[in-house]
């Protein structure tokens, strides 16, 4: 159990195996205390929880690349 | 040729799936693989472009190759739009192909990363449990306490960025990107009891680097 409730805190599992170790944790004080502990190992990860800003205008220049690539390739350059 | 559902309203294929009514990833990729719409290929581009920029941040550690990697990746999404199969998730489809990538820019740099502290053998994951037990029982204050945010993030992100690769790729994938252990495995091509396996190594390395630092 001690497995799965590292899993529950990284998160990942399906919904099902959610339930299941949601269940276990509420009927079950001793899961609940080890959960609370368990968590001091995963809690300085969420320091870094920012997502990385792209640089300005990734998308435009990877979607020019793309359409170049296309013409170079003879393709449809069907679009706006 | 994939065949595809088109909406009335916007033209592009629909999902039924979509709760919000928005057009899915997997329609607009069907869009542009039969009628090579550039409009459909560009909105994929647009709607990830934060979230697998930040995968790869992370997964490679450099912002110039991340942007590098993340143009590659589309542009094999442009190529191998045709192969992708009906009742696939574009989602984990998108991460296997930047992983790859990823992969071979890595290979192509011959880039070492500094794994020396943190990169010793792989346990089994019960002992590895029991082992980050113990490490946590022995702690006295929480890690990383006495520092300020910038420089706790600054740490948190190196100490992460030192992880062997085999580790640090699952715990990015779960931890940092929300996907599910099922579709990491499918990403990294390996069973999903490796994949948390290794995420727990992960864990009781990072808690061992942060307990060694004495911070």
């Amino acid at each position: 159990m001690r497995q799965q409730l590292l899993c529950f805190l990284l998160g990942g599992l399906e919904d099902d195996e959610l339930e299941r170790v949601k269940h276990e944790i509420a009927k079950n004080q001793t899961f609940e205390d080890s959960l609370t502990h368990i968590r001091k190992a995963v809690d300085p990860l969420d320091e870094d929880r920012q997502s990385h800003a792209p640089p300005e205008g990734l998308a435009q220049e990877t979607c020019k690349h793309v359409a170049d690539e296309r013409k170079a390739e003879g393709g449809d350059t069907t679009g706006p | 040729m994939i065949n595809i559902v088109h909406s009335q309203m916007s033209g592009l294929p629909m999902d039924e799936g979509s709760p919000d009514g928005s057009v899915s990833d997997e329609a607009l990729l069907y869009q542009y693989a039969n009628s090579g719409h550039r409009e459909a290929f560009d909105q994929l581009v647009h709607r990830y472009e934060r979230e697998m920029y930040s995968y790869l941040c992370r997964y490679l550690g450099d912002a110039q190759m991340a942007e590098d990697v993340f143009q590659g990746t589309f542009l094999q999404v442009h190529r191998k739009c045709g192969q992708f199969q009906q009742g696939r998730q574009f989602r984990p489809w998108l991460y296997t192909i930047a992983t790859h990538q990823a992969i071979d820019l890595q290979r192509r740099n011959k880039r070492h990363r500094m794994v020396v502290s943190l990169d010793r053998e792989n346990r089994g994951s019960e002992n590895t449990l029991t082992n980050l037990m113990e490490l946590l029982e022995s702690r006295e204050t929480p890690p990383l306490a006495d520092l300020e945010t910038a420089e706790r993030r600054e740490w948190v992100r190196k100490t992460v960025d030192a992880l062997p690769e085999m580790l640090r790729s699952a715990l990015v994938l779960v931890y940092y990107q929300g996907l599910k252990y099922r579709e990491a495995a499918e990403i990294l091509g390996i069973p999903v009891g490796t994949v948390k396996s290794r995420l727990h190594s992960a864990i009781l390395k990072l808690n061992q680097a942060w307990q060694s630092s004495r911070i």
